[in-house]
């Protein structure tokens, strides 16, 4: 099956893709979707650092309807 | 309550929570390593390895199956919802148990074949239209990248910005998660055991966890079938007596809302069940300086407002109330969170 053994690679380039993207929300894009996460703790931005991972593109879906609702005020 | 996040917010509940939680889970670890390296020496010795794999993999299975349990138990008995308080800290555990036995499996299996160990677990046996030799590797990586999820979304932070409808679907998938992982046992003991003893236990576990939930959906449905009354009109909850101070009766209504009636001060409020935080069981809460208070996680509510005092802003809905004689009477329409209402006083007929 082909699928099958591309199954791994396709998980590597998306979680790939997640790392990059969840380093970058835990950093600067936590405040941007909850003010309340303004000036999080390493430790609690490290703990959102998985799920950031997992959920990049829901999270990029978030962000982006945020911007343009923010410009939209 | 809104403002800020912690890593986990501790309280004395928690701790003894997670206490017996990790205690448990260390005794029936090394409880299955000692006991099975006794009993597997006699007939078939087994190698540490394995030993390790089938010790992880039975705490996440038997780990899973009590989350799946707590629910419909606390449903159905009161004395099951301290279990509930802290489930949260119980699913993250059962999803590193679960890690640790992938870990271990995939290092004895796969790890010193020349392939990537991670691409052998998946081009290794690709018979999947072959159910003697079907790979159940698979619906093990299924169940753990479930748990996976779960685990990782398992904070107030996602609860909050996933919106709590996304994030109660995306933590229903625990039942995908379950399905799969009794395909896993029961595939892979088909295609290396004759023993049929775990099998059998694994269905059991199975079949216990439909029936209890079949049993608290009954309940429930039973439960609102008796509030309902034609009309929609005012519902009889209990007598005033029938209420111990500072606490609430539960009400099921219809499509399974549950209103808390709490008795406080001479006065009689009612509000959602339901904590506007993380769905926690405001009814089994208590009044604690003038508010409601959440048994989860300590968010409060104005009993007659169903509004959190400043700074926080959480709100939920409240109820029309009132009495005739001794009998309090709550009007089943919601109205909108945090609308303020006039509690009914208790001996003012």
């Amino acid at each position: 099956m082909d699928w099958l053994s591309a199954l791994p690679t396709f998980l590597g380039i998306y979680l790939a893709i997640g790392l990059v993207f969840a380093v970058i929300f835990v950093t600067l894009g936590l405040s941007v979707v909850d003010h309340d996460a303004k000036g999080a703790s390493v430790r609690v931005r490290l703990l959102f650092l998985p799920a950031s991972m997992a959920l990049w593109p829901i999270l990029i879906v978030t962000l982006l309807t945020r911007a343009i609702g923010g410009k939209n005020q | 309550m809104g403002v800020g996040y912690q890593v986990v917010q501790w309280n004395k509940h928690k701790k003894i929570y997670d206490g017996l939680l990790l205690g448990g889970v260390v005794l029936y670890l090394v409880g299955f390593i000692v006991i099975g390296s006794v009993i597997f020496a006699k007939e078939n010795p087994v190698q540490v390895p394995i030993l390790l794999m089938r010790a992880f993999g039975s705490c996440a299975f038997i780990m899973l199956t009590m989350i799946l349990m707590i629910g419909p138990l606390a449903r159905l008995n009161d004395k099951f919802l301290p279990l509930l308080y802290n489930r949260r800290h119980f699913g993250v555990l059962t999803f590193i148990i679960g890690l640790l036995h992938a870990l271990v499996a995939t290092v004895w299996y796969h790890f010193f074949s020349d392939v990537n160990p991670f691409l052998s677990i998946f081009t290794t046996n690709n018979q999947i239209t072959n159910l003697q030799a079907f790979p159940f590797e698979l619906f093990g990586i299924l169940a753990l990248l479930i748990l996976f999820v779960m685990a990782a979304t398992s904070h107030d932070f996602w609860l909050k910005n996933l919106s709590a409808p996304f994030w109660k679907t995306l933590h229903m998938f625990v039942y995908v998660a379950y399905g799969a992982l009794v395909m896993h046992i029961a595939l892979g003991y088909l295609q290396s055991e004759s023993s049929v003893v775990v099998p059998i236990l694994v269905a059991a576990s199975f079949g216990l966890v439909i029936l209890l939930h079949l049993m608290a959906g009954f309940k429930d449905a039973r439960e609102s079938a008796t509030n309902i009354k034609s009309g929609a009109g005012w519902i009889a909850v209990a007598a005033v007596g029938d209420i111990p101070e500072s606490r609430a009766h539960t009400v099921n209504v219809a499509d399974g809302e549950r209103i808390a009636v709490f008795k406080y001060d001479g006065k009689i409020s009612a509000i959602s069940a339901v904590c506007a935080h993380q769905n926690g069981p405001l009814d089994e809460g208590k009044i604690i300086d003038g508010c409601v208070t959440c048994p989860w996680h300590g968010y409060q509510y104005d009993p007659a407002n169903g509004q959190s005092p400043p700074p926080y802003t959480e709100k939920i809905h409240t109820y029309k109330v009132k009495l005739e004689g001794d009998m309090i009477l709550v009007d089943p329409k919601p109205l909108p969170p945090g609308t303020p209402v006039e509690p009914a006083r208790i001996g003012s007929e």
